[in-house]
């Protein structure tokens, strides 16, 4: 909810991504942006936690704080070691080092059951021999609270789910969205410090995934807890976010707002991850003629596009005469002219095909020997072979090193 | 990959009281059979020095020519049985794996002998096999087998026999219900795919029904040689070893040493033989136990 | 599944002929076991016999379940004592095997121990014979339901360990992580998740433990000698070696005391072949 109010560099890039090899000097840095203070404000705080399986390295320095009322998604690809992290936060995996403080308290070492957490799972693990009004008070139930009192807490979360009229059913007479809502209640109703999610929306079909998305998206906001949301799906972690981790082989790619994630991608691999259709990637070459920095992207048997760049950072200036990447999301390439005319740069294309969805039209060119997915106005009446203007939206545009691929 | 804080502590706390049962009455009691194999020890009311003998009693038991027979006969008894089993379980699951009327009938019928206990399946089978009024000599006389009443346990050459079959009457169904699960279990596309291909019935189950079934039926078939290898009740009450000695297998002999002629420490050392061999066969069935789960 | 091919003719002959032999084969001895046990021993003692009996003889049933006789008072009590012994045993091995089952299930015991458990099981009983009886001798417990509850109980649990072993193996661990992560205890969740979900296989687990105990004859041989500890099993080979010279009581006795096994075997059949096949087919 309120990310500008956390103090920690939020924009970091912890590690380049796998198969480089880390000669960075930001460890000493990333040591003083999780200092000791930030571990006492921060509700979730987890300090260079490690966590291999015999040889293999699951997890490598996961370091992060959230805020109360934070919704934190962890996102990557299938085997990044997401839902290892988020088992390791609920106490199911042990850690092989590093600490987790909740609440300024260290609970890596403790038994889940202390851990005043509450869990939605996958499969979302319903108990098959209780009913849903069972279900959602075995929390409570284990914790002796009184009947009557478990009672009037099931009907509250049971009003909120609308789960009234199922109360006595079990979970073999539910549908898969109502299941899902139980999960949720039995969550709910013990109002724990954390919530942890591992992809509890994956096993629902494609309609009913968009309605609980935006349900529990609701439900934070009206509820406030704070939640720890694990997914491979890059949409349901922008839309439900208010930080994003964006893991690769157990390795922290960035941590940030969504806005920030999205817009400013601190490697190669967060860039081609976050997105649908992903960041365009080009090769370009930085020249500077007469002080001014240009940046130029070859085309095959065509004009290389060159565009000037006037708010070159000092970093992208030592990069003179040098090649660069260049990102560009493909609504930054548009039929349209960008908002910003200082930022807009116009090209002829030609289009190479075109995928309709409707509301827009993808349409892919050939730049630089890659292929580059451009977003026009769905309306658009040019067809496969034409050639187009395209204006580049150069507001936002991103940099990458090629060496490091590490953003610029 | 998962693994749970203070999981090793439970563990040992969860398997505390089988591990306790298991190492008292069958740990401690092996390594002290182990021990008096070793000594001169014998039963008596009176309190008496037991001295060690190292291998003597090996050497005494296995130069004993009768001990030497009565492990033979163990093994007939084993591989007979057993084997009798196995051809007519998996004859019984082929019949009982076709459609016909009654099917769920007949699977339910066949647990019988394996319900009837052990005790009751030897005393009825003694009845049957009775050398006065016996049904067996009457059915067979009445058909015309045979011209006059046999002593069928009373005669050297056939009692193991008559046993062996009172035994395979009552263990086969185990045989025949897990060799039934498996089969049920055989790909029907493969089947039908043998059949588009012109194989034969017979050809069908060898080459494709038998080594499919084959894992299932190795583990129950090393698992009922274990069982048969220490076969003692149903000798005991059909024919106490009798007649001429001839159906005095491993287990009976041990218990005749120890509870008729009170020698402790030889009848240990002949317990320990058993047991050796038994562990052979116990290793046999690890193995194909693991062969068919991955693990065990 | 239905095959759709007609079988010829000769194949259905040669089915069903087979099918009657089997029938005969398992009835047959069931069957005139009965018969014995109704007949008269006149009937009983025909040369050739006298198959269906010229009347039916229900004395000796009356005589065995009334406990002021001789032979009745030795079976009712032989019965008493199996029924608390196989009870007992199988309620102690389910409770111990319960919690062993999940140690190897959940909580990664070495599956060489249960290995070595299953072993106990399959080694010649005269193995542990004699030193068991000194040390129940000097417990003063020979011939007491006690040592054989014992004996018993050592004979069931790895047994029991591993067929709901097996059923653990198989439930979703997020279950129980689930139970775990709502504050609930090792021994919580497995007595208010676990046990209900595996309820089925622990009901074969015990009906398969009830029936050993109930069959096991070698132990109660040799520990149990009058009617405070004597079993079935050794009642019955007291009956068919001693002075009893009618072959209807011996056959009566026989079908009494099958007739628990059977009833439990012919009602939960399905849950019985599923713990009998457990181990060796998979899947």
């Amino acid at each position: 909810m309120s990310d500008s109010n956390s103090s920690f560099i939020s924009n970091q890039v912890s590690n380049p991504p796998p198969g480089q090899v880390s000669g960075s000097t930001d460890a000493s840095q990333r040591q003083q942006s999780y200092n000791n203070a930030n571990r006492d404000e921060a509700i979730l705080s987890i300090r260079s936690l490690y966590k291999s399986y015999y040889d293999a390295s699951i997890l490598q320095d996961i370091n992060l704080d959230i805020n109360s009322g934070d919704f934190l998604v962890l996102v990557g690809p299938s085997g990044c070691g997401k839902s290892t992290l988020l088992s390791c936060i609920g106490g199911l995996t042990d850690v092989t080092s590093g600490e987790i403080y909740c609440k300024g308290k260290d609970i890596s070492q403790l038994d889940p059951a202390k851990r005043d957490i509450a869990m939605v799972f996958q499969s979302y693990a319903l108990f098959p021999n209780m009913t849903v009004a069972q279900n959602i008070g075995f929390g409570l139930e284990v914790r002796k609270v009184p009947a009557a009192k478990r009672t009037k807490k099931i009907q509250q979360v049971a009003e909120i789910l609308h789960l009234e009229p199922l109360l006595d059913r079990t979970p073999a007479q539910l549908s898969g969205g109502q299941r899902q809502r139980v999960a949720m209640g039995r969550a709910l109703v013990r109002d724990p410090t954390l919530f942890l999610f591992d992809e509890p929306l994956s096993n629902l079909d494609a309609k009913l995934r968009l309605t609980m998305r935006t349900e529990i998206k609701h439900l934070h906001q009206r509820l406030g807890g704070t939640m720890v949301y694990v997914t491979h799906d890059q949409v349901e972690a922008m839309t439900l976010a208010s930080k994003i981790v964006v893991l690769n082989q157990g390795v922290i790619q960035q941590f940030g707002t969504p806005d920030e994630v999205y817009k400013r991608p601190a490697n190669t691999f967060v860039a081609e991850f976050m997105g649908s259709p992903a960041m365009n990637l080009m090769q370009a070459k930085v020249l500077v003629e007469a002080g001014d920095l240009k940046i130029q992207i070859q085309r095959e048997d065509e004009p290389p596009i060159i565009f000037s760049e006037p708010a070159a950072t000092d970093a992208l200036r030592a990069f003179a005469n040098r090649s660069v990447i260049v990102g560009l999301r493909p609504e930054s390439i548009s039929d349209l002219p960008a908002r910003d005319p200082q930022r807009s740069h116009s090209v002829d294309c030609r289009i190479d095909y075109l995928e309709g969805i409707g509301s827009d039209v993808y349409a892919t060119l050939k730049i630089a020997g890659g292929d580059v997915v451009s977003r026009l106005h769905g309306d658009s009446s040019v067809r496969a072979g034409d050639r187009q203007q395209l204006h580049f939206d150069l507001s936002n545009i991103s940099y990458f090193d090629p060496s490091s691929q590490l953003r610029i | 990959m998962r693994s749970l804080i203070g999981a090793k502590q439970q563990k040992w706390l969860l398997l505390a009281p089988a591990l306790t049962v298991l190492a008292l009455i069958s740990f401690v009691p092996f390594v002290k059979t182990l021990w008096l194999s070793f000594s001169d020890s014998e039963i008596s009311a009176l309190p008496t020095v037991v001295s060690f003998i190292g291998l003597e009693n090996y050497i005494y038991a296995l130069t004993d020519p009768d001990f030497i027979l009565s492990l033979g006969r163990t093994l007939y008894f084993t591989f007979v049985s057993v084997g009798a089993e196995v051809i007519l379980g998996v004859a019984v699951a082929l019949l009982l794996n076709q459609q016909f009327r009654g099917r769920t009938l007949m699977r339910a019928l066949i647990i019988l002998p394996w319900a009837i206990p052990t005790i009751v399946n030897a005393v009825t089978w003694r009845l049957i096999y009775n050398p006065d009024y016996g049904a067996l000599n009457s059915l067979l006389m009445q058909l015309g087998i045979i011209g006059e009443y046999r002593s069928w346990l009373g005669d050297p050459d056939v009692a193991m026999n008559m046993v062996i079959l009172a035994d395979v009457w009552k263990n086969f169904p185990l045989v025949a219900y897990v060799a039934l699960a498996a089969l049920q279990t055989v790909p029907m596309d493969m089947l039908n795919a043998a059949r588009l291909e012109g194989a034969n019935a017979w050809r069908r189950f060898y080459k494709i029904t038998l080594p499919w079934i084959i894992g299932p039926l190795l583990v129950i078939i090393v698992l009922r040689s274990v069982e048969a290898f220490r076969v003692f009740d149903i000798i005991y009450v059909m024919t106490r070893g009798g007649p001429a000695n001839q159906t005095k297998t491993a287990s009976f002999y041990v218990y005749q040493e120890y509870f008729s002629y009170l020698r402790s420490g030889s009848g240990s050392s002949y317990a320990i033989i058993v047991a050796l061999i038994s562990i052979i066969l116990i290793y046999g069935y690890y193995k194909a136990a693991k062969r068919q789960n991955g693990s065990l | 599944m239905h095959s759709t091919i007609k079988r010829p003719r000769y194949l259905s002959y040669l089915l069903y002929s087979s099918l009657i032999l089997l029938a005969f084969f398992v009835l047959a001895p069931v069957a005139w076991l009965l018969l014995m046990s109704l007949s008269s021993p006149t009937d009983l003692t025909k040369v050739p016999l006298q198959w269906i009996p010229s009347q039916w003889d229900f004395s000796r049933y009356a005589q065995l379940l009334d406990g002021h006789n001789g032979s009745g008072e030795r079976f009712l009590a032989a019965m008493l004592n199996s029924l608390i012994i196989a009870t007992s045993a199988t309620v102690i091995a389910l409770f111990a095997g319960v919690l062993a089952a999940y140690a190897f299930s959940r909580r990664n015991a070495s599956m060489l121990l249960m290995f070595a458990f299953l072993a106990t099981i399959m080694m010649p009983p005269v193995t542990y014979i004699l030193p068991l009886y000194s040390a129940f001798s000097d417990l003063g417990i020979l011939n007491t339901k006690v040592a054989l509850i014992i004996c018993y109980c050592a004979m069931l649990i790895p047994f029991a360990i591993w067929l709901m072993k097996t059923n653990i193996d198989v439930l979703p661990e997020e279950i129980e992580q689930a139970a775990m992560i709502e504050g609930a205890g090792t021994l919580y969740t497995l007595r208010k998740v676990v046990l209900p979900i595996i309820l089925p296989a622990i009901g074969a687990t015990a009906m398969l433990s009830f029936l050993t105990a109930w069959d096991e004859f070698f132990y109660a041989l040799i520990f149990s000698s009058d009617l405070s500890a004597k079993t079935i099993p050794v009642a019955i080979a007291d009956f068919s070696a001693g002075r009893v010279t009618d072959f209807g009581v011996i056959a009566s006795v026989g079908v009494l005391a099958s007739l628990p096994p059977v009833i439990v075997a012919l009602f939960f059949q399905r849950f019985i072949v599923s713990g009998l096949v457990g181990g060796s087919v998979k899947g």
